[in-house]
């Protein structure tokens, strides 16, 4: 599931890529409009990221049965 | 040692001894001596010393035991220290090291030597496990495990991080705390180990080298923290340990190093990817506070508005611009110049047009003087002639081919007509008839032989057969010419030569008077 949504790192770097292009000036205004949706989009997401997350905490479970090397199964 | 013997030696006054002059004292054995000199040293030292010295000809034995010599500017002192105690050393003892050694004093009979039998053995001024410390770390610095290069970079913001730690320590607390309180959005994986006793390195090993194995089966790991609260040297000892140096070298994610307070410093802290005074500042390493990463994200879509806003701006500026331009501002300039435009081209090309035709009539007139040099009239002469020569030229050449041909042709007859089969039947004929002539001329030439040959043949045989009655006197005449024998007179003539044979030979007579004899018959 990493694979399919961007992580929120990607998520950043896109949006700081978008930032800097259209402060660039030099796309044009078409494609500036397209990047600037794209980018107000990704802060969205991002800045719900953040804001919604609360700690999750698992504890490390020994390895399943299926392990092939397991030693303290056989 | 046997007996009980009195260590004040007696002194005797003995006459005639082999010792002579030398004063007379008991005669002790090397063993009862050496006794003496062991119970002496037991008697006046200390059971246990402490001895300071430094360190040499250090020798370990196949048997486990060690065996050194102690020294200083001005002594030696031997010692051996038995497996027992060489086991427990936490530091490998060096020449050269300055070292205090603990253990008792005794006699080594056999060699006749004294020596300490060391029970613990210290460097001196640091601790063993200090030694070790440095020992190890001079080690693993030579096979360059703390090398910047080896050192990977953290992930900025980690979904997951690992940390191992013990899980009732304050170093769990302290993470998850301050990671919750900056960084929520990280998940949190716990992987408890023992961080103190003789499990601990092992546990601790074991544990990163599972996390980097089951790496993907955990969901992603970006980061692992590993350490413990602050403690006795000896407490952080596993930390030191070079089985948890190699783990954390090993970890392709990277690693965290917290352990005890700010002034501990671990083999482990050098190893890992980045070191943390302790397990707070560890957390807080770890991952960026999201205050400051919300307000990274306000300046990003800040400056997605100002740039959106100024790339509108300028947009609306372009247009303005190009609103005012001429081409707006005054449409029907456009044509006027296309109008001038048009005026000057076609006053060029008036102008054009005259110096062309003059152009062309020069060229006209030019082709006029060249055609007249080349007067039709003579023109036609000279190819008439060209003509009547080229006519003669092939009327010669066909009559020279007719005549080759037709020579080629009656050779080709006349070989025809001598292969044609009538001729050569005359040929044959003819031939045939030479033949026969030939055969005729022969045969009479062989005939006339054979007579000639039969004739002499008969001649001979008669003229034999007369040869008896010569003998008798007779003769036989012939005519020399024809050799015709002479039986009548009338044959001859006068003047003819005749041949007269008798017994014993010819002679030859003329006939002189055919008449006479004719008288004389």
């Amino acid at each position: 599931m990493a694979k399919t949504t961007p992580t929120f790192e990607e998520a950043l770097s896109q949006l700081e890529t978008l930032a800097e292009q259209i402060e660039n000036g030099q796309i044009s205004l078409e494609e500036s409009i397209t990047k600037y949706e794209q980018g107000m989009k990704l802060v969205t997401q991002c800045r719900g990221i953040l804001s919604k997350a609360e700690q999750r905490i698992q504890k490390l479970q020994p390895e399943s049965n299926a392990s092939p090397d397991a030693p303290t199964q056989t | 040692m046997t007996r009980g013997m009195p260590l004040r030696p007696e002194h005797q006054a003995t006459s005639g001894s082999p010792a002579g002059n030398v004063r007379q004292e008991r005669l002790l054995s090397v063993s009862i001596l050496t006794a003496m000199v062991k119970n002496a040293l037991a008697d006046t030292l200390p059971t246990k010393v402490h001895v300071i010295g430094q360190l040499s000809n250090f020798k370990r034995h196949g048997s486990g035991h060690l065996y050194f010599t102690l020294k200083d500017d001005s002594s030696e002192l031997s010692c051996v220290m038995w497996r027992s105690g060489a086991s427990r050393l936490k530091f490998e003892p060096e020449n050269g090291t300055e070292v205090i050694a603990s253990g008792n004093i005794d006699v080594f009979e056999r060699a006749g030597r004294y020596q300490l039998y060391t029970s613990k053995l210290e460097p001196r001024g640091v601790g063993a496990l200090e030694l070790a410390f440095r020992q190890l770390r001079d080690k693993l610095e030579a096979q360059g495990l703390f090398d910047p290069k080896h050192k990977k970079p953290l992930q900025p913001y980690p979904e997951q991080i690992a940390v191992v730690t013990s899980a009732t320590g304050a170093a769990v607390s302290d993470i998850t705390q301050t990671l919750g309180r900056r960084y929520p959005s990280a998940r949190i994986l716990l992987c408890p180990v023992a961080v103190q006793g003789d499990a601990a390195a092992a546990q601790i090993a074991g544990t990163l080298a599972d996390l980097n194995r089951r790496r993907g089966e955990l969901g992603g790991i970006d980061l692992i923290i590993v350490g413990r609260g602050g403690g006795s040297l000896e407490d952080l000892w596993a930390f030191n340990e070079e089985a948890v140096a190699r783990a954390i070298f090993a970890s392709s994610i990277p690693v965290i190093s917290a352990v005890g307070h700010e002034v501990d410093v671990s083999i482990s802290d050098l190893v890992a990817d980045l070191r943390a005074a302790t397990p707070t500042a560890a957390a807080e390493l770890a991952a960026p506070d999201r205050q400051e990463v919300l307000s990274l994200i306000d300046r990003h879509e800040a400056t997605l508005v100002r740039s959106m806003g100024h790339r509108l701006d300028m947009g609306k500026l372009q247009l303005e611009s190009a609103h005012r331009r001429r081409a707006f501002a005054e449409p029907t300039g456009i044509i006027d110049r296309r109008m001038m435009t048009v005026d000057e081209l076609a006053s060029r090309l008036a102008s054009q047009v005259p110096h062309r035709l003059g152009q062309a009539h020069d060229h006209l007139r030019r082709a006029e003087r060249l055609l007249l040099k080349i007067q039709p009239h003579s023109y036609a002469m000279r190819m008439d002639h060209r003509i009547s020569d080229i006519q003669t030229r092939l009327r010669w050449a066909v009559a020279h081919r007719v005549s080759i041909a037709v020579r080629l042709t009656e050779g080709t007859a006349s070989k025809l007509i001598l292969a044609s089969p009538i001729h050569r039947v005359a040929r044959s004929v003819a031939r045939i008839e030479q033949l026969d002539r030939r055969l005729d001329s022969q045969t009479t030439i062989l005939i006339q032989r054979q007579q000639d040959r039969i004739e002499s043949n008969a001649a001979r045989l008669s003229a034999l057969g007369c040869r008896s009655t010569l003998r008798r006197g007779y003769s036989i005449t012939r005519v020399k010419k024809g050799k015709m024998l002479v039986s009548d007179p009338n044959t001859l003539r006068d003047g003819e030569i005749l041949v007269t044979e008798t017994a014993d030979g010819d002679f030859e007579s003329r006939v002189v008077n055919q008449k006479q004899m004719e008288l004389f018959d």
